[in-house]
């Protein structure tokens, strides 16, 4: 059965005019233009002059982090810590490479490590000992930011000391897109290869449909679940050194209660949050459209508490999408499976 | 009996001795109580400028031979910070400073501090007067104003008109709240500010991602804004950052607002933004000597209009009946250039 829904998925990822329309990807990018137009239109500076070059910027961390969760959700687990994990690895490369006068390079190396190690703790301890994602990483929310609460013990690096090539490269910009946005881009990339073109990101997508089927035909579960939290920790760990780039300024709060955020944006792209199907493509897309809509509305000068509200709504709307596309999709598998047996018969 | 009067005359006699110069001088060390332990509480546990207040604190704590702990909650609500209220009471401190996150939610338990014999002062951020013997105001609310629209008047020239945007912490910061209210205020019935038009006013939460993204839609909703007046240490960094980082916002647009001079040096320094503040440590300072004036009962409680409190070398300062009780003031502001912002090291 696994093997007829990704037959189904890969039959369904050519490229058709009909199908195309159909994809979830589609659906969000025309809300993307709707909105984007329509806040335009109210108010042109949303998008000229350097508008649209801030919005890409202000998409890069979370939409690294999208990235970066994805490949969890789709077999089906949560990362909660993603978000103490960048803020940790803020604090921890910024103290390093203040300490050892290093530039862009080796911090964004430091960020990197810094989240892969924590990624693979999680790692260790979900695929491993096959505790509960949500728990394991739950815990792992508090204990990280436990560690910088201590470990920063009120200090904060601002730009006055943080290397100034680092500042700039938040400035930088190739055609008007920032190249931290390229570099999500690129990440995202190696993402989509990871997840579409190679039997471990199918593996992925087999186990979150049906675990428990998944080890019966022999996945290697562990190893494909374990690098799938190695890479969320190390785009968080990167996500961290970008947060440096882009405010020039770090402490213990930093990204305080952002998991959330993220969760939001991969489930508006239409990763299913119980596992199994989505894109990374799509998760992208959830996090500039989230992105966008709070830039909209700030420039809208919508009060904070309808921002958080629209948010929330439009969460309940994916979701929503969600369950019907889904059901679509399950009455077609049906049908698949019904002629097939038909033919066999 | 004759030898123990003869001691108690002279004893008298040094203690008038020694009283003549603790009334007049600055070393007042001996009449404080011995032994006192006192636990500063901040708002929240991770900002440099509750360190430096720290700082501050633990010099006046050397110099009366009292000891001093450092409470920082790890989130900035009240409820934090009543647990700890609650903890110190009962580790048998002699002596709570708070920073309040909320004007009444802290108050039963700091009565019930009080109650037990611990004197509390407010210091930074204010709490309603049931709850504290004393506010140690760090500069008063229209003084600080009236140095931040001073900045302003800088910027945009004497007499000149310009629009201003305002971002502040959260929509429901007591302190940002008093100085915006007070701001709108002096330009209305000064003349010197009549320039000033505030067009908006924006809350980035203390938080670098949404002063950003705040300081952003402030600008594109308002584009002929000038000044960026961020009354908090966190939001002025962000606004400055963001003016930075955008070669069309060069020199069109300046921040000002209150910010800490070592996390301000750059910004100041190449034209970008200007700041004021009170000395941080000093805060801290004034407020261990309050408290310890009434831990040791040098100051009678309840607190009155023209009491005067020793401040070290600060020097004394005298309490009077502010909006919200009795009150002490530090001082004025400091202005921070390109000339003295490398002399301030908080």
């Amino acid at each position: 059965m696994i093997q007829k829904i990704a037959a189904f998925q890969t039959t369904n990822f050519k490229i058709n005019a009909k199908t195309l329309l159909r994809r979830r990807e589609s659906g969000i990018l025309m809300v993307l233009v709707l909105v984007s137009v329509a806040t335009t239109l109210i108010n042109p500076r949303f998008i000229s002059g350097y508008g649209l070059s801030d919005l890409l910027l202000n998409t890069s961390m979370v939409g690294c982090l999208a990235v970066g969760l994805t490949p969890v959700v789709i077999a089906r687990h949560i990362d909660l810590s993603i978000a103490s994990a960048t803020g940790f690895s803020a604090f921890l490369t910024a103290h390093i490479i203040v300490g050892h006068g290093w530039g862009v390079v080796p911090a964004f190396f430091v960020g990197a490590c810094v989240g892969a190690i924590i990624g693979a703790v999680n790692g260790v301890l979900v695929a491993g000992l096959r505790l509960p994602s949500l728990v394991v990483t739950l815990g792992a929310l508090y204990i990280i930011r436990g560690i910088d609460y201590q470990f920063a013990n009120n200090k904060q690096f601002t730009a006055e000391k943080l290397p100034t090539d680092l500042m700039h490269l938040s400035q930088d910009k190739i055609y008007g897109v920032p190249y931290l946005f390229c570099l999500v881009l690129l990440l995202a990339l190696f993402g989509v290869w990871w997840m579409r073109f190679t039997r471990f990101g199918r593996d992925l997508y087999a186990i979150g449909s049906n675990p428990p089927a998944a080890d019966i035909v022999g996945i290697k579960v562990f190893s494909r679940t374990f690098f799938a939290f190695v890479w969320c920790g190390t785009l968080a760990g990167i996500a961290g050194v970008m947060y440096l780039s882009i405010y020039a300024i770090v402490d213990s709060a930093a990204f305080l209660n952002q998991e959330l955020i993220v969760v939001t944006a991969v489930v508006i792209g239409g990763v299913n949050i119980f596992g199994g199907l989505g894109t990374i493509v799509g998760a992208l897309l959830g996090a500039v459209l989230l992105r966008v809509l709070i830039g909209a509305l700030v420039a809208l000068g919508v009060a904070q508490f309808w921002q958080q509200a629209i948010n929330g709504l439009l969460l309940l709307i994916a979701i929503g999408i969600d369950r019907i596309l889904s059901r679509r999709s399950e009455t077609k598998i049906e049908r698949i499976r019904d002629e097939r047996k038909m033919e066999i018969s | 009996m004759k030898i123990s009067a003869k001691i108690s005359v002279a004893v008298l006699a040094i203690a008038t001795l020694v009283a003549i110069p603790l009334s007049s001088g600055a070393s007042a060390a001996p009449k404080y109580k011995a032994g006192l332990k006192i636990a500063m509480i901040s708002k929240i546990g991770n900002i440099p400028y509750f360190d430096f207040a720290m700082s501050g604190a633990t010099k006046a704590c050397k110099e009366i031979k009292c000891t001093v702990k450092y409470f920082g909650p790890n989130e900035g609500t009240a409820a934090a910070q009543i647990k700890l209220i609650n903890a110190v009471v009962q580790q048998g401190y002699n002596g709570i400073m708070i920073s309040a996150n909320d004007k009444d939610a802290l108050v039963p338990a700091l009565k019930n501090a009080m109650k037990r014999g611990v004197a509390v002062t407010s210091w930074d951020s204010d709490v309603a007067n049931a709850g504290r013997n004393i506010f140690v105001n760090q500069a008063s609310y229209d003084g600080v104003a009236t140095a931040m629209l001073d900045s302003v008047v800088s910027i945009l020239g004497a007499g000149k008109k310009g629009d201003v945007g305002i971002l502040s912490s959260t929509p429901d910061a007591t302190n940002q709240n008093a100085w915006i209210a007070s701001m709108a205020k002096q330009i209305k019935a000064n003349a010197k500010y009549s320039g000033i038009n505030v067009v908006a006013t924006v809350y980035g939460n203390d938080d670098p991602e949404k002063s950003t993204t705040e300081t952003q839609g402030l600008l594109q909703s308002n584009p002929t804004i000038k000044v960026i007046v961020a009354p908090t240490s966190v939001g002025i960094i962000s606004a400055a950052q963001y003016v930075v980082a955008h070669e069309e916002l060069k020199g069109k647009v300046i921040v000002t607002g209150l910010g800490l001079p070592t996390s301000m040096a750059k910004y100041i320094k190449d034209g970008t933004a200007q700041a004021a503040l009170w000395n941080v440590p000093d805060i801290g300072y004034m407020s261990v000597y309050a408290v310890a004036d009434i831990a040791s009962k040098l100051v009678k409680t309840p607190v009155k209009a023209g009491s005067s409190f020793a401040g070290g070398t600060l020097g004394s300062r005298k309490a009077f009946i502010g909006d919200n009780g009795p009150e002490i003031i530090l001082g004025p502001g400091i202005i921070f250039t390109p000339e003295n912002v490398d002399s301030f090291k908080f």
